[in-house]
């Protein structure tokens, strides 16, 4: 554990596909979340919109 | 300045369709077409047949071709041998059986003996036999680069085949393990190893190595490229070539192709059909052939005769051992700006991860000689691969980086990006510089560069230096820390046995336990981890100036020890932090 103080963290959307949970390190230089495990690089929104992508919630049909 | 390619062609037929070899024919005539010549990797149950023999040997008389011997079995072969397995999990003597048989058998249609052999995976024991029987045998084929755990997770069938921790390149394999090069002649076998393929040196390592390779159909398979765009393939095939950069001038790239991934009757597990796979591979060739119409220094080479070169030359030096090598990838599937710095003698092999404020990803100690063969008369069965002692992936917590603290607050270099600012060579040594990490450690603002000078006999100089400073009379404290294990697959090995030690006035020692022991010292002269295992010890010391030490044993749900190297200086510019790190056969240095 690191001594910096944790305000977001976000799991990398890739490996999240893969059933892999990666912490996303933040580059304050860049603005940018990058994945140590995998060659994920995006922005919060980009993480959100790849949870988004992971599982389709299809409207209930009756 | 010499870069090399080399074309390798499998004609493969399913038995019970001859009009299958129509398809290797196109496929020859799209190399020739380009004046492109080819190594031709040919199974029994093409060259038992007359006429494809013949053609074979025109191939060889008219365009320059080379041909050699694949070692499938097929059905007929199976039922021969009594062997179902593949050639690489024979037991011993059924393998000798089979390849005195498939010499003769080659010599029978081609009047003489193959000079290059290939399988995906040949052992030390495979490759001496070979070598003593068959003096003239100059190049195999002999690995799929990083084939093991990843690959394993991710196909569908099983693929009961590990060959991590060897070579990405044309290497000399030694007698005691053939993933290991040979770091003196005495250990040299004499045939030069060459990779199946070429790999994404940084997919291979975070993802599948047979989805990122210089062959299409893996490619295809990957999604890497399509028939609106080649542009990976283009850039993948100019960044191994640009590799002679960082190697005294010399680069190798071998493309692999069996025909049966142009034909129409190979199952699909792409999902473009044939035709498409044959247009992609016509640009492929096409485009090699513009790297050497382009570059004076690209040139197209057989695998015999290209093995003959590389054992007098430069890179390969079989006089001198294996020569250090160098690939510093960028990646350019996902355009991530991520880099590994990847380097390999015949001591060791490691992978510096920029991504991770230059730590130590992956690091294999060949300086400890594990003898390894593979099949069902070994004890290690599937697994080939060479051990790690860190591995960032397979085992998660397994690193060597540093941690910086001050002021209260205290971050780990593997946090934060950097990239590559240099990497030189000199006789016996290769220096690698990374950028500078920027790092605010409440409100005192650092910059911290790391160097590494890595040896060929197996030591590493690790250089932690003040580019900057807001506070020259600030104290900043410096942990080198390797977090190490030993192991193969992504499970944790049996640890017990592995000893700990502070070496200091009143030596303390540590025996594996998993009891989370610690212990810690000021004023070490290195601190060290012998896995008996392997039979290596790695040992952490300062350099220049006294530092404290601190070891720790780890425990079953955490099972890694840690070394801990921990320095305390002013935080001024130039001021600088150097440990060694040696790997070493056998037990620790004042014990033996």
């Amino acid at each position: 554990m690191q001594d910096e103080k944790i305000e977001e963290f976000y799991r990398c959307p890739y490996c999240l596909a893969k059933e892999v949970e990666i912490g996303l390190l933040f580059d304050e230089k860049k603005g940018e979340y990058y994945c140590t495990r995998c060659c994920f690089v995006g922005t919060k929104e980009e993480v959100f919109e790849g949870y988004g992508r992971l599982i389709p919630h299809p409207e209930v049909r009756h | 300045m010499k870069k090399v390619i080399a074309i390798i062609h499998i004609p493969e037929v399913f038995e019970g369709h001859p009009e299958m070899w129509e398809t290797f024919l196109w496929q020859q005539d799209c190399a020739h077409r380009q004046g492109l010549k080819v190594t031709l990797i040919v199974p029994y149950d093409i060259f038992r047949n007359p006429s494809w023999a013949e053609r074979l040997k025109a191939y060889e008389r008219e365009f320059g071709d080379e041909i050699g011997l694949e070692f499938g079995l097929n059905g007929e072969l199976q039922k021969k041998f009594g062997a179902r397995d593949s050639f690489y999990h024979l037991p011993l003597s059924k393998r000798w059986e089979v390849i005195r048989f498939l010499f003769e058998e080659f010599r029978r249609a081609f009047g003489r003996y193959p000079t290059t052999v290939a399988s995906i995976q040949m052992d030390a024991p495979t490759l001496k036999f070979i070598k003593e029987e068959y003096p003239k045998v100059e190049a195999a084929i002999a690995t799929c680069f990083e084939e093991g755990v990843n690959v394993y997770h991710g196909c569908t069938p099983a693929w009961f085949n590990f060959n991590e921790g060897g070579p990405w390149w044309p290497w000399l394999p030694s007698k005691y393990n053939s993933l290991a090069p040979a770091a003196n002649p005495e250990e040299n076998i004499g045939i030069v190893g060459i990779p199946w393929l070429n790999r994404d040196m940084i997919q291979s390592f975070d993802s599948r190595n047979d989805w990122y390779s210089s062959e299409l159909g893996d490619l295809l398979r990957s999604k890497s490229v399509s028939e609106g765009d080649m542009s990976y393939l283009y850039n993948f095939i100019n960044q191994w070539l640009e590799q002679a950069r960082y190697n005294r001038g010399f680069s190798f790239y071998t493309m692999l192709q069996e025909s049966s991934w142009l034909d129409s009757r190979k199952p699909p597990i792409y999902d473009e059909p044939y035709y498409v796979a044959r247009k992609l591979y016509e640009k492929y060739l096409a485009f090699l052939a513009r790297k050497r119409d382009e570059d004076p220094s690209v040139e197209v080479m057989c695998l015999t005769e290209f093995a003959k070169w590389f054992k007098g030359s430069g890179p390969g030096r079989a006089d001198q051992g294996q020569q250090p090598y160098v690939c510093l990838w960028r990646d350019i599937r996902f355009a991530s700006g991520k880099q590994y710095l990847w380097y390999i003698d015949g001591n060791l092999r490691l992978t510096i991860d920029m991504n991770r404020g230059g730590s130590i990803v992956d690091l294999r100690p060949y300086v400890a000689k594990v003898e390894k063969f593979t099949g069902i008369d070994s004890p290690h069965l599937y697994d080939g691969s060479y051990p790690y002692v860190v591995q960032a992936h397979h085992r998660n917590h397994s690193i060597y980086t540093c941690w910086v603290s001050s002021r209260g607050f205290r971050v780990p270099l593997s946090s934060r990006r950097t990239r590559y600012s240099d990497v030189s060579r000199e006789e016996g040594l290769v220096r690698v510089e990374t950028e500078p990490v920027l790092l605010d450690l409440n409100g005192l603002v650092v910059r911290l560069r790391t160097n590494y000078v890595i040896h060929s006999d197996g030591t590493l100089m690790v250089e932690r230096e003040i580019v900057d400073s807001s506070d020259r009379s600030a104290q900043i404290t410096l942990e080198e820390e390797l977090t190490g294990c030993w192991g193969t697959t992504d499970y944790p090995a049996d640890k017990r046995g592995i000893k700990l030690k502070l070496c200091r006035e009143g030596n303390q020692e540590l025996e594996f336990s998993y009891l989370g022991r610690e212990l810690e010292a000021p004023n070490v002269r290195w601190i060290g981890a012998y896995i008996p295992q392997i039979d290596c010890s790695l040992i952490l010391r300062p350099l220049e100036e006294p530092a404290s030490g601190w070891i720790e044993e780890g425990y079953l749900f955490k099972p890694f020890f840690t070394l801990k190297l921990i320095k305390t200086i002013a935080a001024e510019k130039g001021n600088k932090v150097i440990s060694n790190l040696l790997l070493e056969k056998g037990g620790f240095p004042d014990a033996r």
